[in-house]
């Protein structure tokens, strides 16, 4: 290869391609540092909701044996007040998660939705207000039709999707509950 | 199914408006409005640009994903949208000179615009699957196409128009904007309620 | 003592001289979004101000050994990496600001204020000049997102960083924190920064033109923009 053959092809080649290792290095390294704190912070998270819709439970065992669909993770009491189930939908902008809380008889003892990222002011309503998820406590863990429960106004979308996060929620929850766990 | 994406596609276009709502590509909107043709040209580039980024930077996040090199979606994608539209332009002016002439111009300032790696990224962001991130893109692009179309004619108007001296020129049209974007508020819970989805 | 007086100039230019908002008219698109709270717009600036001042050092450092081809893709992708570096960091470390900023952070990446410097100003000066100037734009670029974001938050949602600042019982306007509040404040802060300049005999035209735009050095219609 000539010096003109390589200044012209050659070097902006060889100079994009360092570049990008470089690159590639320095943000492998920032994500193995980063990464384990966003988990953490993601798992907190989660455990303050866990307390918040089980409140008698002061820790949470993590429980195994379910394979249903977007359930992401089961926790229960090891004192036996109930379990705690982390699901979600597909809501119109992305997931839609909520969380849980099953008593020890079974029933829905309170609903949390997590944050999502559904129209500000329809679908955003599901984290934003706590009033709507009031209704889904005490119902029985079978599953059930947006035709059942009063939808957000303006939100159809999204309270589908609240609805397919509870119902994979109670379909995890029946599946451990028979497995024994 | 078909209902979801028609849902996608119009609230894309009216209560979710690229431009006037999200604040995607505003510089093109600013800047390239004042005359109908050329808001017009800059709009088919973008619809062209934004759709054909989607279609390749969809299938690159599954395997950025599946390698677990998830962070790298931001550098990844803009380099591909830069060496895409380059592409795009080279062959454009090679094989279809008309086109070039009436598009190609635009395509350089797409490039590094907010509006193409923001929808690219929004349809990731979503959880659309590739079906709905196409028409979630076609619906972006034709959104901003009637943002600027509409503005055109507004600020048409405002060349007669007579504003405050210190107003003049872009102060004033981003005061014109304020009032185009208060008509695309109305449109809000519109869509879900046209497509009964229940 | 004018080399000190020169690396002043340099940083003070961007906060009023050539602020990159108000005058240069660039970044337009995170000035109207995040702006609805104080808390973001200052969460928006710090972060486009770290990647701007470390891109115009590394690309400055490079600016020799880069050919002048493949230019625009090397500066994007020095200043990608340094967007996802503060991506990582904001969502470790600062989870509010993160969900506040959604997808506007890695857009910081394709911001015209930090590719148009990189282009115009890094990769004609050294490395020190470089920082300066990254220094001075993001701080202008700062500060004119706050006052924005000040004016909007007190007057659409009474508070400023989140402290309530207007009683509770006089009426918000709402409207403010809107899309269009956002377009209102900009045109009229921009149009009082125009009264101030014409006084003040310093006028500047405005629009969005070649000078400040990245793409100008590979633009083919120059001139098409307004």
């Amino acid at each position: 290869m000539t010096k003109e053959q390589f200044n012209e092809y050659g070097k902006p080649i060889a100079v994009l391609g360092a570049i990008c290792i470089v690159t590639s290095l320095l943000l492998g390294i920032t994500n193995s540092l980063t990464a384990p704190v966003i988990a953490e912070n993601e798992r907190k998270v989660a455990q303050a909701a866990y307390h918040e819709v089980l409140p008698t439970a002061d820790t949470f065992e993590t429980v195994t044996g379910y394979t249903a669909a977007n359930v992401l993770e089961v926790v229960k009491d090891p004192n036996g007040t109930g379990y705690v189930v982390k699901a979600q939908g597909q809501g119109y902008g992305g997931k839609v998660p909520a969380v849980v809380a099953f008593d020890s008889n079974g029933q829905i003892a309170a609903v949390k939705f997590l944050e999502n990222g559904e129209t500000k002011g329809f679908g955003s309503r599901l984290y934003e207000e706590a009033e709507w998820a009031t209704q889904f406590q005490g119902m029985e863990p079978k599953a059930f039709t947006i035709s059942d429960i009063d939808a957000l106004s303006g939100a159809t979308i999204s309270s589908k999707a609240a609805v397919q996060a509870i119902n994979a929620a109670i379909e995890g929850y029946n599946e451990v509950i028979k497995g024994g766990n | 199914m078909a209902a979801k994406l028609a849902y996608i596609f119009f609230s894309m276009i009216l209560v979710n408006n690229y431009v006037l709502v999200k604040f995607l590509g505003i510089c093109p909107f600013l800047g390239v409005s004042k005359k109908l043709n050329s808001a017009f040209g800059m709009s088919c580039a973008v619809i062209f640009v934004m759709t054909l980024a989607t279609a390749v930077t969809w299938p690159m996040q599954q395997l950025l994903n599946h390698f677990d090199i998830g962070y790298l979606q931001t550098i990844v994608f803009i380099l591909i949208i830069a060496v895409l539209v380059q592409l795009v332009e080279v062959i454009m002016k090679k094989y279809m000179p008309p086109l070039h002439q009436a598009l190609g111009v635009y395509l350089p300032l797409i490039t590094t615009n907010c509006a193409v790696l923001g929808v690219t990224i929004l349809n990731i962001d979503n959880g659309y699957t590739f079906g709905e991130s196409i028409v979630c893109a076609l619906g972006a692009g034709v959104g901003f196409m009637l943002a600027m179309v509409m503005f055109s004619g507004v600020r048409k108007r405002l060349e007669e128009a007579k504003p405050p001296k210190c107003f003049e020129g872009l102060p004033i049209t981003l005061v014109a904007a304020a009032f185009t974007s208060i008509s695309f508020m109305g449109f809000g819970g519109i869509i879900e309620n046209i497509f009964k989805i229940s | 003592m004018s080399a000190q007086q020169n690396k002043m100039s340099i940083l003070t230019n961007g906060i009023i001289k050539e602020n990159p908002v108000l005058r240069l008219v660039l970044g337009t698109c995170p000035t109207l979004a995040v702006t609805t709270a104080a808390f973001n717009g200052l969460g928006m600036g710090v972060a486009a101000t770290f990647v701007l001042i470390c891109s115009n050092m590394v690309v400055s450092a490079l600016r020799k050994v880069i050919p002048d081809k493949v230019r625009l893709p090397a500066y994007i992708t020095i200043i990608a990496a340094f967007v996802t570096i503060v991506q990582m960091l904001v969502k470790a470390y600062a989870q509010d600001l993160y969900s506040a900023l959604g997808v506007f952070l890695p857009l910081i990446v394709v911001n015209c204020v930090i590719l148009g410097r990189a282009e115009m100003f890094a990769s004609k000066h050294n490395v020190v000049e470089s920082a300066l100037d990254g220094l001075g734009m993001g701080i202008g670029f700062t500060l004119t997102l706050l006052l924005m974001s000040a004016i909007r938050e007190i007057l659409g949602a009474g508070t400023l960083f989140g402290m309530t600042v207007i009683p509770e019982s006089i009426d918000r306007i709402s409207i403010m924190t809107t899309p269009p509040g956002g377009f209102l404040t900009f045109g009229i802060l921009m149009a009082l920064v125009v009264y101030v300049e014409t006084k003040l005999g310093q006028s500047k035209k405005r629009a969005i033109g070649c000078e400040g735009c990245p793409s100008s050095g590979t633009c083919q219609s120059k001139g098409a923009c307004n």
